[in-house]
């Protein structure tokens, strides 16, 4: 659908210089958008592994966490975790992928005292059960706040990525066909005008002759 | 030494209501956890069942029970001793629990037992005043350790470590003024934890000085005994202690857990081992070791159903429960 302008010579060269501007545009987004889907692909890939592993790991943890419960009354199990020996801070920076803010997570471990010992309970009335879950759950907090980090950076890759191509898709098919049909209107008009004065002045020398013979 | 008469007579009255191999079959076989309780209503835990509600609060019904069983053997025997030497891990639990919540600034309270020999709020007031000496000696010497062993160290293990080194050492005592029985039950009990405590060390991997710390004393193998095999292969670990009175342990429990480490048949080895010994009781007339054996199987029944019904409510397999169901006492 053309626009409405005047088919004005002046109006052309305006809309010739848009039509130019628009498909570089067009191209720079088009780039983007490519580079960004690479990217998101790779990013998805790696959640998906990350995710699985995370997942499998969870499910093992909390399988032997129901076990340990199994052996151990509900009261034993509360009173050997209710205090913590590891505590985890986590910084949360911001990254840079092809102009999208992504998180990126740190942890600092922050231990009570220097010592190797992730368990918080004694052993006397604790099952074996329990260390194999708490150890799992210990090793696997890095993987999930990894995996945290990753799938909140797909998820803004994702947003981004949909409004690229949406603008692509713009301009693609509709601001350029719309110029280009402009253009081809404004100089098809300014054409016919061309050919009726030619028209005319052939029609004004054809008279000008007959009189002068 | 005493004789108990009418105590025995007492027990092996309500030995014959134990939960029995045959009703262990119909608990697993029981498609939820509503349908064990009610395959459960024909026994002693009828009416506690009835008393809950839900069965999901089927802890409540058994520390219920429990506390049932412990007032009808101390009235019965006239000797609180008895009794003492299975409630006082009661007491170390609750002051475990009043001390780490005040450590955290956070209450506890749904996870304080109601059934050891001082009464919960005796305990949560001398914790929140700081102030132990209205405990009984051994809890008021154990709070003070506890208390100047997480000031040092800031680990809430130590904490476990210590009151669990004071509640054997009474619970040993205790034993003692019992006789030679109560004593070897005691005693073994305290070796059995140590071989699992050495073991979950050597899992887990956790230094040798820490090991010293979490090792009972009092047991028929010292602590040295452990230390000193740390750092040595398994095999010889489990060759010494195939010769000792623990030659049954290292058959079911040790050599599987030297192939692939697993928890589930040593501790239900170890646990087999422990009722095994208060079997004895079965097959005496009277005496100590009949009323010992039953507060042993009743704490065994105890292990039995929490296994069974949290097993029921998460709906697990019923193989995995069996991997891990302890021998019955009857």
């Amino acid at each position: 659908m053309k626009t409405n302008v005047n088919p004005t010579r002046m109006e052309l060269t305006k809309l010739k210089k848009r039509l130019k501007v628009a498909r570089r545009g067009h191209k720079l987004l088009k780039d983007k958008q490519d580079e960004l889907i690479k990217k998101f692909v790779d990013l998805v890939k790696k959640n998906k592994e990350l995710r699985e592993k995370v997942e499998d790991e969870l499910s093992s943890a909390l399988r032997n966490f129901v076990m340990a419960r199994a052996v151990m009354s509900k009261e034993i199990v509360e009173e050997s975790l209710m205090y913590p020996v590891e505590k985890v801070d986590i910084d949360v920076e911001t990254g840079n992928i092809m102009s999208v803010k992504v998180p990126k997570i740190k942890i600092h471990k922050k231990k009570k005292k220097a010592s190797d010992n992730k368990y918080p309970y004694g052993f006397a009335n604790t099952s074996g059960e329990l260390d194999n879950a708490i150890s799992i759950l210990a090793d696997i907090l890095p993987d999930l706040l990894e995996l945290a980090e990753i799938e909140k950076t797909c998820q803004l890759l994702a947003d981004e990525i949909e409004k690229t191509r949406r603008r692509v898709n713009a301009l693609e098919h509709i601001m350029i066909p719309e110029l280009e049909e402009t253009i081809k209107y404004i100089s098809m008009k300014l054409d016919e005008a061309e050919r009726a004065n030619i028209t005319r002045l052939m029609k004004v020398k054809e008279m000008v002759m007959e009189k002068s013979v | 030494m005493e004789e108990y008469l009418y105590a025995t007579a007492r027990v092996k009255a309500l030995e014959i209501k134990l939960i029995s191999q045959n009703l262990t079959e119909r608990l697993l076989d029981a498609p939820s956890a509503e349908e064990t309780a009610k395959v459960l209503s024909e026994t002693e835990y009828g009416s506690y069942f009835g008393e809950i509600g839900s069965v999901y609060n089927f802890e409540e019904a058994i520390y219920k029970h429990l506390k049932d069983v412990f007032r009808i053997i101390d009235d019965s025997t006239g000797n609180p001793d008895f009794t003492r030497i299975f409630r006082y891990k009661y007491d170390i639990h609750n002051l475990k629990v009043l001390l780490k919540a005040s450590y955290i600034g956070e209450s506890y309270e749904d996870i304080l037992i109601p059934i050891g020999t001082v009464e919960v709020e005796r305990i949560k007031k001398t914790v929140s005043d700081k102030d132990f000496s209205e405990l009984p000696a051994f809890l008021k010497d154990a709070a003070h350790e506890a208390v100047a062993g997480f000031e040092l160290n800031h680990d809430p293990q130590y904490v476990d470590f210590i009151l669990d080194r004071y509640l054997y050492s009474k619970m040993l005592d205790t034993a003692k003024r019992l006789g030679d029985f109560a004593e070897e039950f005691v005693k073994t009990e305290i070796d059995l934890i140590n071989i699992n405590t050495f073991l979950r060390f050597r899992k887990i991997g956790i230094s040798s000085s820490r090991l010293k710390e979490a090792l009972i004393d009092g047991g028929y193998l010292k602590p040295s005994f452990y230390v000193e095999y740390f750092a040595e292969p398994l095999n010889s670990f489990a060759e010494s202690l195939s010769v000792s009175r623990y030659d049954r342990v290292v058959d079911e429990g040790i050599q599987k857990w030297i192939v692939d480490q697993d928890a589930t048949q040593l501790e239900k080895a170890l646990d087999n081992y422990l009722i095994d010994l208060a079997k004895q009781g079965k097959y005496e007339a009277f005496g100590v070791k009949p009323i010992l054996g039953f507060l042993k199987a009743k704490d065994n029944e105890a292990k039995l159903l929490r296994l069974i019904f949290v097993s029921k409510i998460n709906e697990i397999p019923v193989e995995k429960i069996r991997e891990r169901l302890r021998d019955t006492y009857v």
